[in-house]
């Protein structure tokens, strides 16, 4: 019974231009804390975590961090392959991060068709306790992710503010998918046999 | 401000001098490559790069008189070919004097430390013996250090152009507190290795040692018998056996010697290119992997391993990427501290391993490369690649190209045509439509017309080999990459008829390199 527990059944990619907050959001997920000035720099390679999806069926969700591979995009795609979810990260208060996200998603969609792709703004205590200013408008955020239907979420990977949200919606909406694909599924197989039958 | 400087650093250009490689290597792989390339193996390599091999066959096979003329000729032409970038080290050079002078009042203890580095720099003490299997023989491993010495003066430019060094920032927290942080990542360093060779293992000696055993616990389904079984592996085991034997054990006495770390990478270059054979394997590992499924999954349950083993596989891709963080920390704690030689070794170091993250990189998409019958591992470093507008023949009027993807390597030029962006797997294939040798290759530049600009002129490839004479192509890349494809492309040929004439006349040639030293 362990045994088959232990295998990941939603694999989460983190990306998004370097220094964002990556291997933060993990540790905060993960580990429920926030280490500033972080004296680790690489953090796990591969996290994982059991969430209970609102249905409440149980399932592991399993976390790569890409960091350090920001500068090579190729590289950076053998990480895509068949996540469920991944997770598109941009500070909050750095512009040009903002400006990164678009051709994180377009090439997460060109890889990974299905994958299902959440906005992150990071760092938003920075700005909630005015040490640095709002560089990107919460408006044009959300306009930006209702246009290509994508969920959008700021978080604090210091307060844990909206982690465990990001998490939980992503561990819901994949258990969704697969009652769906089984349903569907166990249509076909019907179908099927109705055929066989005359 | 630990972000902004992660921000400004910039990507290793393409340097031309990273292709630079000297008349006595290209002999000794145009004897060794022959007209046509060998038949393909499938892009798996478990061995050291085809270059260092044919640099130990070099010397059985030169006469004496092309062996000698060989070494006065790089020498001559660095300086000629490209001032810019043989000044910028030097540069630095000038540079580090002053910088070694600003902390120098509370350092006084530190000297010392530096003097020992440099003595360091000399020999790597252990690594003969620990390699047994990738050194089969002393020549080879006498390669490996003229291959050190040759690298050394390829990285510094790459590591250099744009920016300068950057400014060492003001002193924020003292010299020991620095010193204390570095210690930490150090000690992280060597506690993800320890962990990252565990990792290895489990590949190695769980799946690959289940996989050939004779008794086959685990039945092997056919179609993965002969080959196909080894390239889900790629290298791994090679890449493994160096961390375990070698490396670890290098990063663990760094532990009681920090000071050893810098040029560590350096020293191991050579060793770190093997990740680049990796990345170029795996998307093939990636497509058998999951073709095979239910098989790995049999074997993953039969090991007990909780990562499944396409996790472990994507395990060296992640850990070559992560050396430069780690590094880039231990270099900003080693700057603050005021060891001004340790950060310079350690930067060098950085230099190093982007090199060979871009090269995995760029060689990533070559390994979606499909048709070529050569051998890719044997057409030497790959120059550039990139999307050209292309049409075949000769006819530059109503140019009107099709995007091609083409793969300039230091002996062939490969145009495919990327196919079909959206698989199950990594989008694009490339599948190979022409090749042209390039010492059977011509470079035609339209310069007759009356024109200022011939940024939107497209310049034609043409094969000379007269048993096919009709390939040539008509080739348009983006202005602003124009100048990067026409000084490869020009840099080749040169080097092309410098061999010529080296072959044809040897003495001459050599006595024109002794009498005219300028």
């Amino acid at each position: 019974m362990k045994t088959h527990n232990n295998r990941v059944d939603i694999k989460v990619v983190i990306v998004g231009n370097m220094s964002v907050g990556k291997t933060s959001l993990i540790q905060r997920f993960i580990h429920e804390n926030f280490k500033e000035n972080m004296n680790e720099t690489i953090g796990a390679a591969f996290s994982a975590k059991e969430l209970t999806s609102m249905s409440g069926s149980k399932r592991i969700v399993g976390i790569w961090d890409t960091a350090g591979t920001e500068r090579y995009r190729s590289m950076v795609k053998m990480f895509y392959r068949d996540a469920k979810a991944a997770i598109v990260c941009f500070d909050i208060t750095n512009k040009s991060s903002w400006e990164g996200l678009r051709s994180w998603i377009s090439e997460l969609r060109e890889v990974e068709e299905n994958c299902k792709v959440y906005i992150c703004g990071t760092k938003k205590d920075l700005v909630d306790e005015g040490i640095s200013e709002r560089e990107v408008p919460l408006e044009k955020c959300n306009e930006y992710a209702r246009g290509i239907q994508v969920k959008l979420l700021e978080t604090s990977s210091k307060t844990g503010e909206n982690v465990d949200e990001l998490f939980q919606s992503i561990v819901d909406e994949c258990v969704l998918d697969e009652s769906i694909i089984a349903k569907s599924s166990l249509q076909l197989a019907e179908n099927d046999k109705r055929r066989m039958c005359c | 401000m630990e972000v902004k400087r992660e921000r400004t650093m910039s990507m290793p250009p393409l340097s031309p001098s990273r292709r630079r490689s000297s008349i006595a290597a290209i002999l000794a792989k145009m004897y060794f490559v022959g007209d046509d390339p060998g038949p393909s193996d499938g892009g798996v390599v478990t061995t050291n790069s085809p270059v260092n091999k044919r640099r130990v066959f070099m010397g059985q096979w030169l006469p004496p008189p092309l062996r000698k003329l060989s070494t006065p000729k790089v020498e001559k032409n660095q300086p000629a070919e490209r001032p810019p970038l043989k000044k910028t080290p030097s540069d630095k050079r000038f540079k580090s004097p002053t910088s070694e002078s600003k902390p120098a009042d509370d350092t006084g203890g530190q000297n010392g430390d530096e003097a020992d580095e440099e003595v360091l720099e000399l020999p790597p003490p252990m690594k003969p013996i620990s390699e047994p299997l990738l050194v089969p023989n002393t020549e080879d491993a006498q390669a490996q250090r003229e291959q050190h010495s040759e690298k050394t003066s390829q990285v510094t430019p790459v590591k250099s152009p744009p920016e300068p060094p950057p400014p060492p920032p003001p002193p924020l927290e003292s010299a020991e507190l620095s010193l204390q942080k570095r210690k930490y990542v150090i000690q992280e360093l060597i506690d993800t290795e320890r962990d990252y060779v565990r990792d290895l293992s489990l590949v190695v000696e769980g799946y690959m040692e289940l996989m050939r055993d004779p008794e086959r616990p685990v039945p092997m389904p056919d179609d993965l018998r002969g080959g196909r079984d080894k390239m889900v592996f790629g290298n791994i085991e090679a890449i493994y056996e160096w961390h375990r034997d070698s490396f670890l054990k290098a990063l663990e006495r760094c532990c009681e010697h920090p000071e050893e770390l810098g040029s560590l990478f350096k020293r191991y270059e050579r060793k770190l290119r093997m990740y680049v054979i990796y990345c170029q394997n795996k998307p093939k590992s990636e497509y058998i992997v999951s073709d095979f499924e239910n098989y790995f999954e049999d074997l993953r349950q039969k090991l007990g391993h909780k990562l499944q083993i396409c996790d472990l596989l994507i395990k060296p891709v992640q850990r070559v990427m992560k050396y430069q963080l780690l590094l880039n920390n231990i270099c900003k704690y080693t700057e603050r501290a005021g060891l001004t030689s340790e950060t310079d070794a350690l930067r060098q170091d950085i230099a190093v391993l982007q090199v060979v993250l871009k090269a995995a990189n760029d060689m990533m998409d070559v390994g979606r490369l499909q048709g070529f019958d050569g051998k890719i591992t044997a057409q030497g470093k790959l120059l550039l690649h990139g999307t050209l507008l292309c049409s075949e023949g000769t006819s530059t009027a109503n140019f009107k190209g099709k995007e091609l993807v083409v793969f300039l390597f230091e002996q062939t030029i490969i145009f495919s045509e990327a196919v079909g962006k959206k698989t199950q797997f990594t989008n694009p294939v490339y599948i190979y439509k022409a090749h042209i040798q390039v010492n059977k290759m011509s470079l035609d530049e339209i310069t007759s017309r009356d024109k200022d600009d011939y940024s939107n002129e497209p310049f034609i490839i043409r094969s000379t080999d007269p048993k096919k004479p009709g390939t040539s192509y008509a080739c348009l890349p983006a202005p602003e990459l124009r100048s990067e494809w026409l000084s490869n492309l020009r840099n080749i040929l040169q080097t092309q008829r410098d061999f010529l004439k080296a072959i044809q006349s040897p003495i001459q040639y050599q006595n024109k390199l002794t009498k005219d030293p300028t």
